[in-house]
């Protein structure tokens, strides 16, 4: 998902920036290749994964008021989140807007395009419904820049490198679970609790 | 500047064309501004509460 949206943003920039080739054909590829991963995401998430652990709750409310007071020199506790903080469930949520809002548009224009599988037709729409289209992918590209930054930002901050480790490789260990998380709003599996922490201890004692 | 890209058709009407890309720089500003602007907070701000609340009795 991640190396089509970056051949998408360069296929769809560089040209704009004055770098000349021949991007319409890569860009619609690798357009295909991210509607293929989001489509794959959103079955593996509400099929196998908790869609609920995505979802806004007063609980992640409160917590981020608390947070807010304590960065602005309030004592007090903060409670840990459950699989997600708040910001991270807004972003995903921003993020999922933009990206669907851009394959949306975009496989709609794929229309005016020549591939193996039709001829194109720029008369499918109006111009003035073109024009909106056209619109509603730039904004929403020009959306996923800013948020890319931040995403990539706070990946290499020295504290969020076990998040990113976890993005990467699919697992936390037994302690970041618990320092960092609830158990009682994130509840793992009896089974793959104990192959969480079977790993954790092992990699424990590696260390 | 200007927030959309449109031409004129052979009739003479005003189409539009898609989102002006003289925004460009302002989106990739804004996120510049959110990294600073965050990374200033953690290395300056967050570190002045966490002193004043240790200096805080009970702390």
């Amino acid at each position: 998902m991640a190396t089509s949206v970056l051949a998408l943003l360069a296929t769809g920039f560089l040209p704009i920036l004055g770098v000349r080739f021949a991007w319409v054909t890569m860009h619609w590829i690798a357009g295909l290749v991210l509607a293929a991963a989001v489509l794959f995401h959103v079955v593996r998430a509400l099929v196998w994964l908790e869609p609920s652990s995505m979802m806004v709750w007063p609980a992640d409310l409160r917590a981020a008021w608390r947070a807010t007071l304590r960065a602005l020199g309030t004592r007090t506790v903060v409670p840990r989140p459950g699989k997600y903080l708040l910001l991270q469930k807004l972003y995903h949520h921003a993020i999922a807007l933009v990206l669907l809002i851009t394959i949306a548009t975009g496989l709609v224009m794929m229309v005016k395009v020549d591939t193996p599988f039709w001829t194109r037709d720029p008369y499918w729409l109006s111009d003035a419904t073109w024009g909106v289209i056209y619109v509603l992918h730039g904004l929403a590209a020009l959306t996923s820049i800013t948020l890319i930054m931040v995403h990539v930002y706070f990946a290499f901050r020295p504290e969020k490198l076990w998040l990113t480790r976890s993005m990467v490789l699919g697992w936390i260990t037994g302690p970041e679970y618990a320092e960092q998380h609830d158990p009682a709003r994130w509840r793992i599996a009896g089974r793959s609790a104990a192959k969480r922490q079977a790993a954790a201890e092992s990699r424990g004692a590696a260390d | 500047m200007n927030l959309l890209r449109t031409d004129t058709n052979a009739w003479g009407q005003e189409v539009l064309l898609g989102i002006s890309w003289d925004l460009l720089p302002w989106f990739v500003g804004a996120g510049i501004a959110l990294i600073v602007g965050h990374a200033l907070f953690k290395a300056l701000w967050e570190p002045a509460a966490r002193r004043r609340l240790d200096r805080q009795p009970g702390g």
